[in-house]
């Protein structure tokens, strides 16, 4: 329908307007130090059933990754700030993904992360496809970069929103999941059912 | 299967959905400066403020999408809603379409529309693909599979792709997997539904455990989210408080596994994402509700169905028990406007009015008081029947008058009775009712015999 009749019948509708104060969300948020903010972070990350590694330099987030997809292969889905220890991964050869080759591991980067959630925030300079088709899925973090709640991380979205446009922000919080079937759990139902995330600390 | 398997299954699946709502939703005390009644007010209040001015949102809504690059498209009833979106996949030359989950596209029942243009239509989520082999529809809002054994889905995977007997819901899910796949990378048009509309952004919000929306959402070139008007919020900032409330709600989580807040389709410099993107915004009979004071706050509604598992009546019952779309009681409060109070006004009386459901609801809508109130519109507009109003009317002349109610609990206390149930009540009416239900017996004499037994020796030894 056209959208003039329709904001015009819609308005014929409407009851007399009753003046009302409009309220908004609380913009308080939860106050947590840095170190409160990782811990947190761990625990709750690990909740939902993300495997949480903390690392102290490139060489240890390198060696790292190469423990965990031991020989398989991989995508780097976007990586900017990590990408130089991607490049120096010994005997492994970085995939580009178009569509889905039966590619073990994706690699992101995270631009947030959400202590209280236990969520990675990744936006759409990430290949949307390396970050969910692959089975498992690699999320880099630096530790400089968890925020307490949901309300600051929405804080630097609607920020980042209003400067320059982005067509995704997706909350990742845990591997893919299902109860559908008599409520059991099943993990990696369509995305990745097995995720670490690296927080470089 | 048997019914009472069934029965076990939904209520199982609620009871232990419920008991991780009432942990999750505890924690918010701590977790959020409002606590969780806290959060419930700002909610209702967030929302009753949209609702006040909903044509300005909307408008606010669709600029700002469209400034982002979208198109959006606003329909005024089912017919209209599944035109606009025939028109835009006829030019677009697809044969597969991908579904994520969306009630409004239950609603007006698209696939059905869809498929009769030839298209092959794909439910994505787990729960609703397993119900589509079956050409059944959710029972259930959040958990649309919620009443099928799992022995269900074992047979059907093993007939369709050859899964062994007895593999554990993990394999299940893996075969579910392998088959969708393909579907997603041959789809030309990903249709989702919507939990959220962000007015000052422009962005459609949707949440979800699977990555089925994600997939959905990022792969096939053209997506079309169809939403209804009520789930505007004014702002991002406001997001956090509802999607706080609905993972909580619905799931027991503190986040679902995935949360996507998509602005347009992709920009020239991401690798990936729709080249298009249309969001359908759908009026479908929510302008009436929005019009009548009483029934406003149903639009308030974020579809967490913690009133379904936390209902009695839906436990016993299960969803295709209430015939439609929504099931439970919200259900119960939003069928009978949206396919008319003729054809849905047996499913308010489908409540004891025990009042659970308002208690849990994460924007407090007041359900009971709602169906209370659609009753009295079907008895206003004889909608109950002539039995149902002699009923009442007798119950109301015995319940009045001392003597009738006298003679009729006197009565009551002498009628044949076998293993303590009555077979029929000393009232004169509501014969056909009454032949097909038992009563428990009166057990005794009358409370009101005892009492004046106490009051009469209590005063004698009060006098000696």
């Amino acid at each position: 329908m056209d959208r003039k009749k329709f904001l015009s019948q819609l308005r014929a509708q409407m009851p007399v307007q009753s003046t009302q104060t409009h309220s908004h969300a609380p913009r308080t948020q939860r106050a947590l130090s840095v170190d409160e903010c990782l811990d947190m972070f761990v625990s709750r990350a690990t909740a939902a059933l993300t495997h949480v590694h903390i690392c102290e330099s490139d060489d240890e987030v390198g060696s790292l990754i190469e423990n965990i997809i031991d020989g398989a292969s991989y995508v780097n889905t976007g990586c900017h700030q990590f990408a130089h220890i991607l490049t120096n991964l010994n005997g492994h050869s970085e995939q580009v993904l178009t569509e889905d080759k039966n590619v073990t591991f994706g690699i992101s980067e995270a631009r947030i992360g959400v202590a209280l959630t236990g969520t990675c925030v990744l936006d759409a300079s990430q290949h949307r496809g390396g970050t969910l088709l692959p089975p498992r899925h690699i999320i880099l973090l630096n530790a400089a970069d968890i925020v307490p709640d949901l309300y600051s991380a929405y804080g630097i979205v609607g920020q980042s929103l209003r400067a320059k446009r982005t067509s995704v922000f997706a909350f990742h919080t845990g591997p893919s999941r299902s109860a559908d079937i008599e409520q059991t759990m099943a993990l990696g139902v369509h995305g990745p059912g097995d995720v670490h995330v690296i927080v470089v600390a | 299967m048997a019914k009472a398997e069934k029965r076990g299954a939904v209520l199982r699946g609620t009871s232990m959905v419920d008991s991780r709502r009432k942990i999750a939703c505890a924690e918010l005390d701590t977790d959020d400066p409002a606590g969780y009644q806290g959060l419930r007010n700002i909610a209702a209040s967030i929302k009753d403020t949209v609702l006040a001015d909903l044509p300005t949102y909307l408008e606010t809504f669709a600029n700002n999408a469209e400034a982002a690059g979208a198109k959006v498209h606003f329909a005024s009833d089912a017919a209209d809603a599944r035109e606009t979106i025939q028109d835009i996949i006829r030019s677009k030359g697809a044969k597969v379409i991908v579904k994520s989950k969306s009630m409004v596209s239950e609603e007006i029942d698209l696939n059905a529309a869809l498929e009769l243009d030839g298209y092959r239509v794909i439910e994505t989520d787990l729960g609703e693909f397993i119900l589509q082999l079956e050409h059944e529809h959710p029972s259930h809002i959040v958990l649309p599979a919620v009443h099928k054994p799992k022995v269900e889905v074992e047979r059907m995977f093993n007939k369709l792709y050859k899964s062994p007997m007895g593999a554990s819901a993990d394999d299940l899910a893996q075969t579910a997997r392998r088959v969708i796949r393909q579907d997603f990378l041959d789809a030309e048009v990903g249709i989702s539904g919507g939990n959220f509309l962000v007015a000052d952004t422009g962005s459609i919000v949707i949440v979800e455990n699977e990555g089925n929306a994600r997939l959905t959402t990022s792969l096939p070139k053209c997506h079309i989210a169809i939403v209804g008007i009520e789930k505007i919020i004014p702002s991002i900032d406001d997001l956090p408080v509802f999607l706080n409330l609905l993972s909580r709600s619905a799931t027991g989580q503190r986040s679902t596994v995935f949360v996507s807040t998509i602005t347009g389709p992709k920009t020239l410099d991401e690798p990936d994402g729709p080249d298009e993107m249309h969001i359908v915004l759908v009026d479908n009979r929510r302008s009436t509700i929005l019009a009548d004071e009483k029934l406003r706050p149903i639009l308030r509604c974020i579809r967490c169905a913690a009133c379904v598992n936390t209902c009695p009546v839906y436990q016993q019952i299960g969803g295709h028990a209430y015939g439609w779309v929504y099931t439970g009681p919200i259900g119960a409060i939003l069928d009978p406007v949206l396919l008319g109070l003729e054809d849905a006004y047996h499913l308010p009386y489908a409540s004891s009015l025990c009042g659970a459901c308002t208690e849990v609801c994460p924007v407090k809508i007041p359900i009971d008081d709602i169906l209370v109130e659609h009753r009295r519109r079907a008895v206003n507009a004889s909608l109950t029947g002539p039995v149902e109003a002699m009923a009442m009317a007798s119950f109301a002349t015995v319940m009045v008058n001392h003597n009738l109610y006298e003679a009729a609990t006197r009565l009551a206390a002498v009628m044949p009775s076998s293993n303590g149930r009555m077979s029929r009540l000393p009232l004169p009416v509501i014969t056909d009712w009454q032949s097909s239900r038992d009563l428990p017996a009166m057990k005794g004499p009358r409370f009101r015999d005892i009492w004046k037994q106490r009051l009469a020796s209590a005063g004698a030894n009060n006098g000696s």
